[in-house]
Protein backbone atom coordinates (compact mmCIF):
# COMPACT_ATOMS: atom_id res chain seq x y z
CA UNK A 1 0.00 0.00 0.00
CA UNK A 2 2.47 2.32 1.13
CA UNK A 3 4.46 1.35 -2.30
CA UNK A 4 1.51 2.16 -4.79
CA UNK A 5 0.77 5.17 -3.06
CA UNK A 6 4.66 6.30 -3.27
CA UNK A 7 3.61 5.55 -7.13
CA UNK A 8 1.56 7.31 -7.39
CA UNK A 9 2.84 10.15 -5.91
CA UNK A 10 5.84 10.09 -8.26
CA UNK A 11 4.45 8.69 -11.24
CA UNK A 12 1.49 10.55 -11.35
CA UNK A 13 1.47 13.21 -9.27
CA UNK A 14 5.04 13.83 -9.91
CA UNK A 15 4.20 14.34 -14.04
CA UNK A 16 1.57 16.49 -13.62
CA UNK A 17 3.73 18.91 -11.22
CA UNK A 18 6.52 18.63 -13.54
CA UNK A 19 4.01 19.25 -16.41
CA UNK A 20 3.48 22.64 -14.22
CA UNK A 21 6.37 23.43 -13.90
CA UNK A 22 7.41 23.12 -17.59
CA UNK A 23 4.29 25.18 -18.35
CA UNK A 24 5.13 27.64 -15.99
CA UNK A 25 9.08 28.51 -17.04
CA UNK A 26 6.82 28.83 -20.92
CA UNK A 27 4.66 31.59 -19.59
CA UNK A 28 6.97 33.20 -17.64
CA UNK A 29 10.29 33.19 -19.75
CA UNK A 30 11.09 36.23 -21.78
CA UNK A 31 11.95 34.50 -24.62
CA UNK A 32 11.11 33.09 -28.21
CA UNK A 33 7.97 30.68 -28.42
CA UNK A 34 10.36 28.10 -29.89
CA UNK A 35 13.48 28.93 -27.47
CA UNK A 36 10.87 28.90 -24.07
CA UNK A 37 9.47 25.34 -24.94
CA UNK A 38 13.28 24.04 -25.14
CA UNK A 39 13.65 25.03 -22.00
CA UNK A 40 9.85 24.44 -20.80
CA UNK A 41 11.06 20.39 -21.94
CA UNK A 42 14.48 20.40 -20.55
CA UNK A 43 12.52 21.97 -17.03
CA UNK A 44 10.22 18.48 -17.60
CA UNK A 45 12.96 16.23 -18.46
CA UNK A 46 14.77 16.57 -15.30
CA UNK A 47 12.31 17.87 -12.73
CA UNK A 48 10.00 14.69 -13.62
CA UNK A 49 12.45 12.31 -12.73
CA UNK A 50 13.60 14.38 -9.62
CA UNK A 51 9.71 13.97 -8.20
CA UNK A 52 9.90 10.38 -8.57
CA UNK A 53 12.95 10.02 -6.74
CA UNK A 54 11.05 12.48 -4.35
CA UNK A 55 8.14 10.45 -4.01
CA UNK A 56 10.21 7.92 -2.59
CA UNK A 57 12.86 8.85 -0.76
CA UNK A 58 10.58 10.97 1.73
CA UNK A 59 10.38 9.11 5.22
CA UNK A 60 6.28 8.77 4.91
CA UNK A 61 3.83 8.66 2.08
CA UNK A 62 1.88 11.98 2.96
CA UNK A 63 4.82 13.90 2.94
CA UNK A 64 6.01 13.07 -0.66
CA UNK A 65 2.09 14.19 -1.91
CA UNK A 66 2.87 17.32 0.18
CA UNK A 67 6.31 18.28 -1.64
CA UNK A 68 5.04 17.43 -4.64
CA UNK A 69 1.88 19.28 -4.34
CA UNK A 70 3.83 21.98 -3.09
CA UNK A 71 6.04 22.26 -6.39
CA UNK A 72 2.58 22.45 -8.07
CA UNK A 73 1.79 24.77 -6.25
CA UNK A 74 4.87 27.00 -6.64
CA UNK A 75 5.10 26.26 -9.81
CA UNK A 76 1.10 27.66 -10.34
CA UNK A 77 2.42 30.47 -8.24
CA UNK A 78 5.13 31.44 -10.50
CA UNK A 79 3.48 30.61 -14.12
CA UNK A 80 -0.22 32.21 -13.52
CA UNK A 81 0.17 33.90 -10.35
CA UNK A 82 2.84 36.19 -11.01
CA UNK A 83 2.33 36.44 -14.94
CA UNK B 1 13.99 5.00 2.26
CA UNK B 2 13.08 1.66 3.89
CA UNK B 3 14.07 -1.77 2.80
CA UNK B 4 10.29 -2.53 1.03
CA UNK B 5 10.69 0.67 -0.98
CA UNK B 6 14.23 -0.38 -2.14
CA UNK B 7 12.96 -3.32 -3.15
CA UNK B 8 10.06 -2.20 -5.21
CA UNK B 9 12.43 0.17 -6.86
CA UNK B 10 14.93 -2.56 -7.81
CA UNK B 11 11.94 -4.33 -9.45
CA UNK B 12 11.32 -1.19 -10.79
CA UNK B 13 14.66 -0.54 -12.44
CA UNK B 14 14.86 -3.97 -13.32
CA UNK B 15 11.83 -4.46 -15.49
CA UNK B 16 12.44 -0.87 -16.99
CA UNK B 17 15.65 -1.88 -18.35
CA UNK B 18 14.11 -5.51 -19.24
CA UNK B 19 10.78 -3.91 -20.87
CA UNK B 20 13.01 -1.52 -23.32
CA UNK B 21 16.45 -3.62 -23.10
CA UNK B 22 16.64 -4.32 -26.66
CA UNK B 23 14.81 -1.23 -28.23
CA UNK B 24 17.51 0.42 -26.06
CA UNK B 25 20.42 -0.94 -27.03
CA UNK B 26 19.58 -0.57 -30.72
CA UNK B 27 18.68 3.11 -30.03
CA UNK B 28 22.55 3.50 -28.27
CA UNK B 29 24.54 1.12 -30.56
CA UNK B 30 22.80 3.14 -33.53
CA UNK B 31 24.07 6.58 -31.89
CA UNK B 32 26.88 5.66 -30.75
CA UNK B 33 28.14 4.65 -34.07
CA UNK B 34 26.29 7.50 -36.04
CA UNK B 35 28.09 9.62 -34.33
CA UNK B 36 30.93 8.89 -37.28
CA UNK B 37 28.16 8.58 -39.66
CA UNK B 38 29.69 10.88 -41.79
CA UNK B 39 33.06 9.05 -41.97
CA UNK B 40 31.40 5.56 -42.44
CA UNK B 41 29.15 7.52 -45.43
CA UNK B 42 32.16 8.45 -47.43
CA UNK B 43 34.04 5.03 -46.56
CA UNK B 44 30.71 3.17 -47.77
CA UNK B 45 30.48 5.41 -51.16
CA UNK B 46 32.66 5.91 -53.73
CA UNK B 47 30.73 8.39 -54.97
CA UNK B 48 31.60 10.61 -52.20
CA UNK B 49 35.64 9.61 -51.90
CA UNK B 50 37.66 12.91 -53.55
CA UNK B 51 40.20 14.62 -51.87
CA UNK B 52 39.28 17.11 -49.59
CA UNK B 53 42.30 19.44 -49.45
CA UNK B 54 41.87 20.06 -53.70
CA UNK B 55 40.97 23.70 -54.75
CA UNK B 56 37.25 24.63 -55.58
CA UNK B 57 37.32 25.51 -59.09
CA UNK B 58 33.49 24.85 -59.75
CA UNK B 59 31.24 27.68 -58.58
CA UNK B 60 28.28 26.92 -57.30
CA UNK B 61 25.87 28.48 -59.76
CA UNK B 62 27.94 26.05 -62.61
CA UNK B 63 27.36 23.29 -60.26
CA UNK B 64 23.98 23.77 -59.85
CA UNK B 65 23.22 23.51 -63.51
CA UNK B 66 24.46 20.79 -63.81
CA UNK B 67 23.37 18.86 -61.14
CA UNK B 68 19.85 19.86 -62.28
CA UNK B 69 20.80 18.76 -65.74
CA UNK B 70 21.75 15.17 -64.21
CA UNK B 71 18.11 14.71 -62.74
CA UNK B 72 17.04 11.37 -62.93
CA UNK B 73 13.82 11.16 -65.57
CA UNK B 74 11.35 10.58 -63.16
CA UNK B 75 12.21 13.09 -61.06
CA UNK B 76 9.22 14.78 -58.92
CA UNK B 77 9.42 18.88 -59.70
CA UNK B 78 10.45 20.56 -56.36
CA UNK B 79 9.61 24.22 -55.12
CA UNK B 80 12.40 24.06 -52.38
CA UNK B 81 15.46 23.03 -53.77
CA UNK B 82 18.77 22.57 -51.73
CA UNK B 83 22.52 22.25 -52.90
CA UNK B 84 24.93 21.03 -50.54
CA UNK B 85 28.32 22.67 -50.68
CA UNK B 86 31.33 21.58 -50.26
CA UNK B 87 32.02 21.51 -46.58
CA UNK B 88 33.70 19.68 -43.67
CA UNK B 89 31.08 16.82 -43.61
CA UNK B 90 31.07 17.09 -47.93
CA UNK B 91 34.56 17.95 -48.76
CA UNK B 92 35.06 18.52 -52.22
CA UNK B 93 31.43 18.12 -53.66
CA UNK B 94 28.39 19.56 -54.26
CA UNK B 95 25.23 17.84 -53.80
CA UNK B 96 21.81 18.11 -54.88
CA UNK B 97 18.92 15.44 -53.85
CA UNK B 98 16.09 14.67 -55.75
CA UNK B 99 12.39 12.93 -55.34
CA UNK B 100 11.73 10.14 -57.63
CA UNK B 101 9.07 7.07 -57.88
CA UNK B 102 11.60 5.35 -56.67
CA UNK B 103 12.80 7.22 -53.62
CA UNK B 104 15.07 9.87 -53.20
CA UNK B 105 18.52 10.20 -55.54
CA UNK B 106 21.30 11.86 -54.70
CA UNK B 107 23.71 13.49 -57.10
CA UNK B 108 27.27 14.79 -56.57
CA UNK B 109 29.27 16.88 -58.59
CA UNK B 110 33.53 17.61 -58.13
CA UNK B 111 34.00 20.53 -57.36
CA UNK B 112 37.83 20.78 -58.61
CA UNK B 113 37.08 18.77 -62.53
CA UNK B 114 32.97 19.41 -62.44
CA UNK B 115 32.54 16.10 -63.29
CA UNK B 116 29.73 14.52 -62.03
CA UNK B 117 29.78 11.27 -59.39
CA UNK B 118 28.62 8.12 -60.01
CA UNK B 119 25.75 7.50 -57.87
CA UNK B 120 25.37 6.99 -54.61
CA UNK B 121 25.15 3.41 -53.82
CA UNK B 122 25.17 3.25 -49.95
CA UNK B 123 22.46 5.01 -47.49
CA UNK B 124 24.41 3.93 -44.52
CA UNK B 125 23.99 7.53 -42.69
CA UNK B 126 20.14 7.77 -43.50
CA UNK B 127 19.93 4.14 -42.39
CA UNK B 128 22.03 5.26 -39.18
CA UNK B 129 20.08 8.43 -38.37
CA UNK B 130 16.74 6.47 -39.23
CA UNK B 131 17.05 3.56 -36.65
CA UNK B 132 18.76 5.91 -34.04
CA UNK B 133 16.06 8.44 -34.50
CA UNK B 134 13.19 6.67 -34.71
CA UNK B 135 13.90 3.17 -34.66
CA UNK B 136 12.91 2.50 -38.29
CA UNK B 137 9.17 3.68 -37.07
CA UNK B 138 8.87 6.90 -35.48
CA UNK B 139 9.88 9.32 -33.01
CA UNK B 140 7.51 7.96 -30.25
CA UNK B 141 8.98 5.11 -29.43
CA UNK B 142 12.41 5.93 -28.91
CA UNK B 143 11.46 8.77 -26.69
CA UNK B 144 9.65 6.26 -24.74
CA UNK B 145 12.85 4.40 -24.77
CA UNK B 146 14.32 7.97 -23.80
CA UNK B 147 11.65 8.25 -20.45
CA UNK B 148 12.77 4.58 -19.42
CA UNK B 149 16.26 5.27 -19.52
CA UNK B 150 15.57 8.37 -17.27
CA UNK B 151 13.49 5.91 -15.04
CA UNK B 152 16.53 3.57 -14.86
CA UNK B 153 18.78 6.06 -14.28
CA UNK B 154 16.88 7.75 -11.35
CA UNK B 155 16.11 4.50 -9.39
CA UNK B 156 19.55 3.12 -10.08
CA UNK B 157 21.27 5.96 -7.96
CA UNK B 158 18.17 5.44 -5.74
CA UNK B 159 18.87 1.88 -4.73
CA UNK B 160 22.57 2.02 -4.94
CA UNK B 161 23.31 2.09 -1.26
CA UNK B 162 27.30 3.02 -1.14
CA UNK B 163 27.48 4.82 -4.71
CA UNK B 164 30.51 6.48 -3.43
CA UNK B 165 32.92 3.90 -1.77
CA UNK B 166 32.33 1.80 -4.64
CA UNK B 167 33.13 3.94 -7.34
CA UNK B 168 35.96 2.01 -7.54
CA UNK B 169 35.53 -1.55 -6.67
CA UNK B 170 35.42 -4.38 -9.54
CA UNK B 171 35.66 -7.66 -8.34
CA UNK B 172 36.39 -10.37 -10.71
CA UNK B 173 35.45 -13.59 -10.70
CA UNK B 174 36.04 -16.24 -13.51
CA UNK B 175 34.34 -19.17 -12.15
CA UNK B 176 31.92 -19.54 -9.38
CA UNK B 177 29.36 -16.44 -8.70
CA UNK B 178 29.91 -14.47 -11.44
CA UNK B 179 26.81 -12.52 -10.56
CA UNK B 180 29.45 -10.19 -8.31
CA UNK B 181 31.33 -9.36 -11.38
CA UNK B 182 28.44 -8.41 -13.48
CA UNK B 183 26.80 -6.49 -10.61
CA UNK B 184 30.21 -4.32 -9.99
CA UNK B 185 31.03 -3.75 -13.54
CA UNK B 186 27.11 -2.79 -14.28
CA UNK B 187 27.57 -0.19 -11.26
CA UNK B 188 30.70 0.63 -11.94
CA UNK B 189 30.15 1.89 -15.59
CA UNK B 190 26.53 3.00 -14.31
CA UNK B 191 28.55 5.68 -11.59
CA UNK B 192 30.90 6.92 -14.33
CA UNK B 193 28.75 7.61 -17.17
CA UNK B 194 26.18 8.80 -14.87
CA UNK B 195 26.50 12.79 -15.77
CA UNK B 196 26.69 11.72 -19.83
CA UNK B 197 23.98 9.58 -19.31
CA UNK B 198 21.60 12.16 -17.85
CA UNK B 199 22.90 14.78 -20.33
CA UNK B 200 21.94 12.06 -23.51
CA UNK B 201 18.66 10.82 -21.90
CA UNK B 202 17.46 14.07 -20.97
CA UNK B 203 18.41 15.94 -24.26
CA UNK B 204 17.42 12.70 -26.47
CA UNK B 205 14.29 12.22 -24.65
CA UNK B 206 13.11 15.78 -25.40
CA UNK B 207 14.32 15.65 -28.63
CA UNK B 208 12.47 12.95 -29.63
CA UNK B 209 9.08 13.54 -27.77
CA UNK B 210 9.08 17.55 -28.04
CA UNK B 211 6.41 16.75 -31.28
CA UNK B 212 4.24 15.13 -29.02
CA UNK B 213 4.94 17.09 -25.42
CA UNK B 214 5.23 20.67 -27.33
CA UNK B 215 1.11 21.02 -27.23
CA UNK B 216 0.88 19.30 -23.84
CA UNK B 217 2.81 21.78 -22.21
CA UNK B 218 1.39 24.59 -24.35
CA UNK B 219 -2.06 23.06 -23.23
CA UNK B 220 -1.16 23.28 -19.50
CA UNK B 221 0.37 26.58 -20.08
CA UNK B 222 -2.78 27.91 -21.72
CA UNK B 223 -1.49 28.29 -24.97
CA UNK B 224 0.28 31.34 -24.23
CA UNK B 225 2.73 31.28 -26.52
CA UNK B 226 2.00 30.18 -29.95
CA UNK B 227 4.23 28.61 -32.77
CA UNK B 228 6.15 31.83 -34.16
CA UNK B 229 6.39 30.51 -37.62
CA UNK B 230 5.35 32.68 -39.98
CA UNK B 231 3.27 31.91 -43.02
CA UNK B 232 4.17 33.64 -45.75
CA UNK B 233 1.82 35.08 -48.53
CA UNK B 234 2.63 32.95 -52.22
CA UNK B 235 1.57 35.63 -55.13
CA UNK B 236 1.82 34.20 -58.66
CA UNK B 237 5.46 34.59 -60.17
CA UNK B 238 5.73 37.87 -62.31
CA UNK B 239 6.98 36.26 -65.87
CA UNK B 240 10.35 37.70 -66.90
CA UNK B 241 11.85 37.81 -62.90
CA UNK B 242 15.07 35.60 -63.27
CA UNK B 243 17.36 34.06 -60.06
CA UNK B 244 20.38 35.91 -58.93
CA UNK B 245 23.53 34.22 -58.99
CA UNK B 246 24.20 32.92 -56.06
CA UNK B 247 28.32 32.49 -55.86
CA UNK B 248 28.42 36.23 -54.70
CA UNK B 249 25.49 35.32 -52.07
CA UNK B 250 27.73 32.48 -50.92
CA UNK B 251 30.49 35.07 -50.76
CA UNK B 252 28.39 37.38 -49.05
CA UNK B 253 27.29 35.44 -46.14
CA UNK B 254 31.00 34.37 -45.48
CA UNK B 255 32.16 38.01 -44.64
CA UNK B 256 29.17 38.62 -42.70
CA UNK B 257 29.20 36.17 -40.22
CA UNK B 258 32.85 35.43 -38.86
CA UNK B 259 34.43 32.03 -38.86
CA UNK B 260 30.96 30.89 -41.26
CA UNK B 261 31.40 27.88 -43.27
CA UNK B 262 28.52 27.60 -45.89
CA UNK B 263 27.01 24.56 -45.88
CA UNK B 264 23.68 24.36 -47.95
CA UNK B 265 22.09 26.83 -50.58
CA UNK B 266 18.41 26.33 -49.84
CA UNK B 267 16.01 27.98 -52.55
CA UNK B 268 12.46 28.47 -52.01
CA UNK B 269 11.10 29.51 -55.53
CA UNK B 270 7.69 29.43 -55.41
CA UNK B 271 5.46 32.80 -55.64
CA UNK B 272 6.37 36.53 -55.59
CA UNK B 273 8.66 36.57 -53.07
CA UNK B 274 11.62 33.22 -53.58
CA UNK B 275 14.30 33.69 -51.12
CA UNK B 276 17.95 32.18 -51.11
CA UNK B 277 19.03 31.04 -47.80
CA UNK B 278 22.95 30.12 -47.41
CA UNK B 279 23.12 27.82 -44.54
CA UNK B 280 25.76 27.31 -42.60
CA UNK B 281 27.94 26.37 -39.25
CA UNK B 282 29.37 28.50 -37.19
CA UNK B 283 31.98 27.20 -34.13
CA UNK B 284 31.11 26.42 -30.75
CA UNK B 285 28.46 24.45 -29.05
CA UNK B 286 25.88 25.37 -32.00
CA UNK B 287 23.22 23.09 -34.34
CA UNK B 288 24.61 21.98 -37.75
CA UNK B 289 23.21 24.72 -40.43
CA UNK B 290 21.28 26.89 -38.01
CA UNK B 291 23.07 29.90 -38.80
CA UNK B 292 22.47 31.50 -42.26
CA UNK B 293 22.05 34.91 -43.97
CA UNK B 294 18.84 34.72 -46.10
CA UNK B 295 18.93 36.58 -49.53
CA UNK B 296 15.96 37.54 -52.04
CA UNK B 297 16.07 35.55 -54.79
CA UNK B 298 15.22 38.11 -57.68
CA UNK B 299 17.18 40.74 -56.06
CA UNK B 300 19.74 39.33 -54.21
CA UNK B 301 19.04 42.07 -51.54
CA UNK B 302 20.13 40.74 -47.85
CA UNK B 303 16.63 39.96 -46.06
CA UNK B 304 18.56 38.69 -43.03
CA UNK B 305 21.69 37.73 -41.10
CA UNK B 306 21.15 35.03 -38.81
CA UNK B 307 24.17 34.16 -36.17
CA UNK B 308 22.81 32.17 -33.57
CA UNK B 309 25.80 33.22 -31.13
CA UNK B 310 24.34 36.81 -31.32
CA UNK B 311 21.27 35.26 -29.90
CA UNK B 312 19.27 35.44 -26.46
CA UNK B 313 20.31 32.74 -24.25
CA UNK B 314 17.33 30.73 -24.47
CA UNK B 315 18.17 30.69 -28.03
CA UNK B 316 21.65 29.63 -28.01
CA UNK B 317 20.55 27.46 -25.46
CA UNK B 318 17.90 25.62 -27.84
CA UNK B 319 20.47 25.00 -30.43
CA UNK B 320 22.99 24.09 -28.53
CA UNK B 321 20.76 20.60 -27.61
CA UNK B 322 21.06 18.69 -30.71
CA UNK B 323 25.11 18.77 -30.89
CA UNK B 324 25.41 17.99 -26.84
CA UNK B 325 23.23 14.83 -28.16
CA UNK B 326 25.16 14.16 -30.46
CA UNK B 327 28.53 15.70 -30.02
CA UNK B 328 29.41 17.21 -33.10
CA UNK B 329 30.62 20.25 -31.45
CA UNK B 330 34.25 19.05 -30.44
CA UNK B 331 36.02 17.36 -33.17
CA UNK B 332 37.57 13.92 -33.46
CA UNK B 333 38.25 13.14 -29.82
CA UNK B 334 35.05 14.29 -28.59
CA UNK B 335 33.10 12.28 -31.17
CA UNK B 336 35.15 9.44 -29.78
CA UNK B 337 35.03 9.79 -26.56
CA UNK B 338 30.62 10.26 -27.57
CA UNK B 339 31.23 6.51 -28.97
CA UNK B 340 32.51 5.20 -26.29
CA UNK B 341 30.38 6.65 -23.39
CA UNK B 342 27.73 6.18 -26.02
CA UNK B 343 28.13 2.58 -26.09
CA UNK B 344 27.98 2.35 -21.96
CA UNK B 345 23.79 2.30 -21.75
CA UNK B 346 24.25 -0.47 -24.22
CA UNK B 347 26.58 -1.91 -21.73
CA UNK B 348 24.60 -1.33 -18.75
CA UNK B 349 21.41 -2.78 -20.83
CA UNK B 350 23.23 -6.31 -21.24
CA UNK B 351 24.44 -6.08 -17.72
CA UNK B 352 21.61 -5.88 -16.34
CA UNK B 353 20.00 -7.94 -18.20
CA UNK B 354 22.40 -11.11 -17.52
CA UNK B 355 21.87 -9.89 -13.80
CA UNK B 356 18.40 -10.38 -14.23
CA UNK B 357 18.43 -13.83 -15.52
CA UNK B 358 21.10 -14.55 -12.70
CA UNK B 359 18.80 -13.38 -10.27
CA UNK B 360 15.93 -15.39 -11.43
CA UNK B 361 18.24 -18.25 -11.40
CA UNK B 362 19.24 -17.58 -8.22
CA UNK B 363 15.76 -17.07 -6.81
CA UNK B 364 14.79 -20.40 -5.71
CA UNK B 365 18.25 -20.57 -3.77
CA UNK B 366 18.47 -19.88 -0.11
CA UNK B 367 21.07 -17.15 -0.31
CA UNK B 368 18.67 -15.08 -2.42
CA UNK B 369 18.88 -12.50 0.15
CA UNK B 370 22.27 -12.10 0.35
CA UNK B 371 22.82 -11.75 -3.14
CA UNK B 372 20.20 -8.93 -3.77
CA UNK B 373 22.46 -7.28 -0.91
CA UNK B 374 25.52 -7.58 -3.44
CA UNK B 375 23.38 -5.96 -6.20
CA UNK B 376 22.66 -2.90 -3.93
Amino acid sequence: MNFANRFLAGFFGGTIAALLCAAAVLRSLPAEPKDAMSAAGMTLMLVWPVLIVVAFMTERGWLAWAVIAGVALVAAFLGWGLA
Amino acid sequence: MNRDNRKHLYDIHSWAGFVVGIALLIVCLSGAVAVFSPEIDRMANPALQVPGDQPIRIDADLALAALQASAPTDAKPMDRLSLELPNSRLPGLYGLMFETDAGYVYNYLDAASGNLRPPRTNHVNDFLRHLHVRLMYDRLPVGIVGAFLLISIVTGVMIYKHILRDMFRMRWRRTGNVRVTFADFHKLVGFWALLFHIVIATTGTWLALEGYLNPVIDGVAGGVKPADDEEEENMPSEPGQKMQPITPMIRQAQSLIPEFEPTYAAFDIQGSHPTVRIRGNVPGLVQENASQVIFNGWTGQIEEIYDVRDQSFWTQFRYALEPVHYGYYGGFWVKLLYLIVGLMPAILSITGALLWFERRKQASRPARRKSMEADT
